[in-house]
């Protein structure tokens, strides 16, 4: 029974016990009248069974050090000493980095975000990190790596893609060069007035969404249409092949389908030409092709 | 020989080294030259040498000449009838004692922690030649080059040195510096060996990974940035570890950026609590939990004993619990208390740390 709102032990078997006490959404904590070493607040409850200093986890929610500083959080930073983050990445064992993504941080829940990459190649483990730049310095770095793969095709842009099955991509490498003859030889001469050197891909085959990790028969000519524009849009795009092969590539030909076996549940294929543009993982191209996002006041 | 050859124009160089005046000639084949050397100034002659030889330079040992001294050279060269041909035209050249650049906040074998480094260098040039232009070059551990700063320009208002950024944890790297003065003395730190490590590996990543299987890598970052409030300002540290918020009215507050949806524990590590008064709050804005510090006698006869208590307050109750009582502490003593709610019931235990 509660009694002078204190639950007081004056009749009930349990009457003595605890009183469950639910409080939600706590927005504000203090500490005071102490000389305080540690603040620590955490979602677990076996980690109360350690001894501070706990290492910071995914269930920890606050962690005031007081190390000169009322920082509580898992950087040690605050936000006046950052104003953007960068997200880089690069294939394991290579030294170059691709900058994916600048984030402008302006209030501190800006630091939880999500990006999705669409440009690495498949059989390849990539190392990304985050860095955090103030006035496009780069400060402390946070990496972690992943292996890249996936099924078949997907040909990309910044914020969208579309998945192939049963694709043939047929590349030529392109150079150019002139034949002259002269007139008192008997062999021509050839002159390589260019460093052309790149593949035109000639690719054909089935476009179709994985809904529910089911091919969607149903929908595929709607997906075919939406890919049509996607293909004619005139921007640059990422061929990447589940063998690891990759391309930045232009659209430079007519999209054309063959749809000779669509009575077979409808089963139409469609054939484009593809002319790389650039390396797939050089930032400055990434970005000159439009599929990075870069604060160009930080990038040079 | 009416020909005279020509001496090519001299970059300055140390004078404790010894150097080679080359020049050129198209006339007859050279078996020796002469080579005379004045100072710029007074015009006394401090070399005038002839040196058998078919190459097509005339060499002068070191030390010959002086640093920070200007002089004039003319060169003549025999053919094999030793008939001399005119002397060349006069080239005027310096000699300055070799720049020294050093990193100034790079040593051998450091351990750099970070995955970029600004690096700071000091350039040194006893005749008061000035630097014009350097570079900072990355190399990996078999020398091969990696990144560079580009070339940088060295003026009067900044300091000299350039940020390297890119380096891979637990890998060596070898930096180095080239350059040269407005005379064209080039510059060379050398290769210097350095160490990067700058992540400790940890279970749980600030930067989560996955590979979504429709040909996206989903990045997630679990970055918290948290900063409190003290009041009131400014905050006054114990040893730069600790806070101290004994004086009446002083707390640190944490009020944005972080919600905790619903309680589960929190410790608290501190010492010198001011009896009777709360230590830690925990508010939504209507209901809180708060811990007090205690003192009392349980026991006629017996001394004081320090206790916490707990209360946890919402709309229809409070929950109140108590640590076991303690003997009181000593200011110096810190006490860890863990408070843990398992099924809204809380649990308050208090140790000595």
């Amino acid at each position: 029974m509660f009694f002078l709102n204190y639950n007081s032990a004056l009749g009930y078997t349990h009457s003595a016990d605890i009183t469950p006490t639910d409080i939600e959404d706590i927005t504000y904590v203090s500490v005071s009248n102490q000389i305080c070493d540690e603040l620590f607040i955490s979602k677990d409850a076996n980690s109360f069974n350690q001894s501070l200093p706990i290492t910071w986890d995914s269930n920890t929610i606050l962690d005031a050090k007081f190390e000169d500083s009322l920082i509580a959080g898992n950087v040690s930073l605050t936000l006046a000493q950052l104003d953007n983050i960068r997200i880089k990445y690069r294939e394991v064992n290579s030294y170059d980095w691709v900058i994916f993504s600048d984030i402008p941080i302006k209030v501190a829940s800006d630091l939880i975000f999500t990006r999705f990459n669409r440009f690495c190649s498949a059989n390849t483990t990539y190392e990304f990190s985050i860095s955090t730049m103030l006035n496009g310095v780069e400060g402390s770095i946070m990496t972690n790596t992943i292996e890249s793969n996936f099924d078949e095709f997907y040909i990309m842009e910044k914020d969208s893609g579309y998945h192939g099955i049963n694709i043939e991509i047929t590349p030529t490498r392109n150079q150019t060069s002139s034949i002259i003859t002269p007139l008192d030889g008997k062999y021509p001469v050839v002159i390589y007035n260019t460093e052309m050197n790149y593949d035109s891909l000639n690719v054909k085959g089935m476009f179709i969404q994985l809904v529910n990790n089911e091919f969607d028969k149903v929908g595929a000519w709607k997906y075919r249409d939406s890919m049509k524009d996607f293909l004619l849009d005139k921007k640059s795009k990422i061929i990447k092949y589940s063998d690891g092969r990759c391309f930045l590539v232009a659209i430079t030909d007519n999209v054309v389908e063959d749809s000779s076996q669509y009575n077979a549940e409808g089963y139409t294929l469609m054939d484009f030409v593809a002319t790389e543009v650039g390396n797939y993982a050089d930032t400055q191209m990434l970005y000159d092709a439009g599929l990075v996002s870069i604060n160009t006041d930080y990038y040079y | 020989m009416a020909l005279s050859p020509k001496l090519i124009i001299q970059i300055p160089w140390d004078a404790t080294l010894s150097h080679n005046f080359e020049f050129t000639y198209t006339g007859n084949q050279v078996y020796a030259n002469r080579l005379i050397i004045k100072n710029n100034i007074t015009n006394v002659t401090v070399c005038d040498t002839k040196t058998t030889s078919f190459q097509m330079y005339a060499p002068i040992i070191s030390n010959l000449l002086s640093n920070g001294i200007t002089y004039n050279a003319q060169l003549s060269v025999f053919d094999i009838n030793d008939v001399e041909s005119p002397l060349s035209q006069t080239i005027i050249f310096q000699c300055l004692s070799t720049p020294i650049v050093t990193f100034t906040n790079l040593v051998a074998n450091q351990i750099i922690r970070n995955s970029n480094y600004n690096f700071t260098f000091s350039y040194t040039q006893a005749n008061g030649e000035l630097l014009n232009e350097y570079q900072i070059f990355l190399y990996d551990s078999n020398k091969n080059q990696l990144s560079t700063t580009g070339i940088l320009y060295a003026n009067a208002s900044s300091s000299l040195g350039g940020t390297l950024s890119g380096f891979s944890d637990n890998t060596q790297y070898y930096a180095r510096i080239t350059g040269s003065t407005v005379n064209a003395v080039s510059i060379d730190s050398g290769y210097v060996i350095f160490s990067v490590d700058y992540i400790a590996p940890e279970n749980w990543s600030k930067l989560v990974l996955e590979n979504t299987d429709d040909g996206m890598i989903k990045i997630s970052s679990n970055v918290t940035l948290i900063t409190g409030t003290v009041s009131p300002t400014p905050a006054i540290y114990v040893n730069d570890t600790k806070i101290d918020l004994t004086a009446n009215g002083s707390k640190v507050y944490f009020d944005k950026d972080f919600n905790i949806a619903n309680i589960v524990g929190f410790k608290i590590l501190g010492q010198k609590f001011i009896p009777y008064s709360t230590i830690a709050e925990f508010s939504n804005g209507v209901n809180k939990i708060e811990v007090k510090y205690m003192l009392g006698t349980f026991t006629v006869g017996e001394n004081q004993q320090a206790y916490f208590v707990l209360n946890a307050y919402n709309s229809y109750a409070c929950s109140r619990i108590c640590s076991t009582p303690m003997a009181v502490p000593s200011d110096s003593q810190e006490i860890c208390i863990s408070v843990k709610r398992v099924s809204n019931i809380f649990d308050l235990s208090v140790t000595l740390e």
